[in-house]
């Protein structure tokens, strides 16, 4: 059976620069790493891809892992169990229960951080905590680079102009030291009613000195409250009843407010979620 | 487009479509069918191979993005002794997953005690809700592996 009239032409640049210049020449070209989100995507016997592929793969810059004072640096290209090897220590709780619960073990030996945050499930799975961890990304196209923090990245105007091409995450380390990350749902089966929920709280002597949270939801939302996170911040634990504080009106607010992006349904799941997390704190004095 | 690469430890070499996946080549081009193939979406885990060591669903590699690298499939792995130590573990408590997952959990057993010093429940779980067949018993599989790790303790290899 013939099924393609032009099998694709596949390019192994070595440096980012020369990979820059090819995506320049072909901006209709694939550019591939891992693969898993396209492949996964495409189940039949033969893929059809576009006609010219760029293999990321042989760049040893998009693949680097560095640790600086305050930050960790990612390549795009690192592959998810790489990341993993780095270490819960280093990475914090939340962040490696997020790695870790993207596909199998033998999918995260090729799967990159970089085709997470840019397939169509972006807001489903890592960029709700990285935008916690107010990372930052690199976006480089020939002759030029800019970075831009991941919550931008996912909105379609400030998100990758053409040409760009994502290099390189730099995550800020935290010192949260309560940390919860939620799948709910079935991302494959049901991608629009999965829902992912991330909280990060500090707590000192009793006393919340910081708490923030965000849930992935629809296509490319991501859901946050940050007045009610403020008026939460500073209060005293344990907070029981926290349903009836006049504060909780501010979540309830803020979830009304983003009714069109948010169903009921998974309102009633972040509230949950949220509770869940409040509940935990309490129970750790 | 020709593609180099080792396959078992033997230098081959084939002309094929780039986008043809790894699964296919390794079971139509090398007729080696041990490795099965069920999904394309990398979730089953019945069609695992070790790619520079590390084992990779082979239905989600292209084989364009094998060139110069070293794969090793079950027929491959059978002929060593890391593979004495798993299949005399799962024959001697008589729990040998089916044919559909075997490639996979052997592969992935094989991968769990290499990394472990010391693999414990949460990760043989984490293992086997990696494989979606569930021929095997539960605590005979945990048993399994425990004992694979000790066959291979007891060889003195984890300890290079």
């Amino acid at each position: 059976m013939i099924k393609n009239i032009r099998s694709p032409l596949v390019y192994y640049p070595k440096t980012v620069n020369e990979m820059l210049s090819l995506y320049k020449s072909m901006p209709d070209s694939l550019l591939y790493a891992g693969g898993t989100g396209i492949l996964a995507s495409k189940n039949t016997k033969y893929p059809e891809l576009p006609g010219n592929i760029i293999y990321l793969r042989r760049i040893e810059e998009l693949s680097a892992i560095r640790r600086s004072e305050g930050y960790l640096e990612i390549g795009a290209c690192a592959k998810l169990n790489r990341i993993l090897g780095i270490g819960e220590h280093v990475l914090k709780p939340a962040l490696y229960a997020a790695i870790r619960n993207i596909g199998t073990k033998e999918v995260r030996n090729i799967a990159t951080i970089g085709g997470n945050i840019c397939s169509p499930y972006r807001t489903k799975t890592l960029i709700p905590l990285l935008s916690l961890l107010e990372t930052r990304l690199e976006l480089r196209k020939q002759g030029s680079s800019r970075w831009i923090n991941v919550r931008k990245f996912v909105s379609p105007e400030e998100g990758l102009h053409e040409g760009e091409v994502l290099t390189r995450l730099r995550i800020p380390f935290n010192n949260f030291n309560h940390q919860s990350y939620i799948i709910t749902g079935d991302l494959k089966s049901d991608y629009r009613g999965a829902l992912t929920f991330a909280c990060l709280a500090s707590v000192q002597k009793e006393n919340l000195s910081a708490i923030k949270f965000a849930a992935g939801i629809g296509d490319n939302g991501i859901f946050r409250a940050r007045e009610f996170e403020e008026a939460l911040s500073g209060r005293k634990l344990p907070l029981y009843a926290i349903t009836e504080d006049p504060v909780f009106a501010r979540l309830t607010s803020a979830l009304k407010n983003q009714s069109d992006e948010v169903s009921s349904f998974h309102s009633r799941q972040i509230e949950g979620l949220f509770l869940t997390f409040m509940h935990s704190l309490n129970d750790m004095l | 487009m020709k593609i180099d690469f080792s396959l078992n430890g033997k230098k081959v070499s084939i002309d094929t479509l780039p986008e043809k996946r790894l699964i296919d080549v390794i079971r139509e081009d090398f007729g080696l069918m041990t490795t099965k193939n069920a999904c394309y979406s990398g979730e089953c885990g019945s069609c695992t191979v070790q790619l520079e060591g590390r084992i990779v669903p082979a239905c989600q590699i292209p084989i364009f993005t094998v060139r110069a690298k070293r794969i090793v499939t079950i027929e491959g792995f059978m002929g060593t002794e890391k593979y004495l130590d798993i299949i005399n573990a799962f024959n001697d408590i008589k729990c040998i997953p089916c044919p559909f997952c075997f490639t996979g959990k052997i592969l992935a057993v094989d991968s769990l005690i290499d990394n472990h010093r010391t693999p414990d429940t949460s990760d043989i779980m984490a293992l086997l809700s990696d494989h979606s067949c569930s021929c095997t018993s539960v605590s005979k599989f945990i048993e399994g592996v425990r004992m694979a790790y000790h066959n291979r303790e007891f060889r003195g290899e984890l300890l290079k």
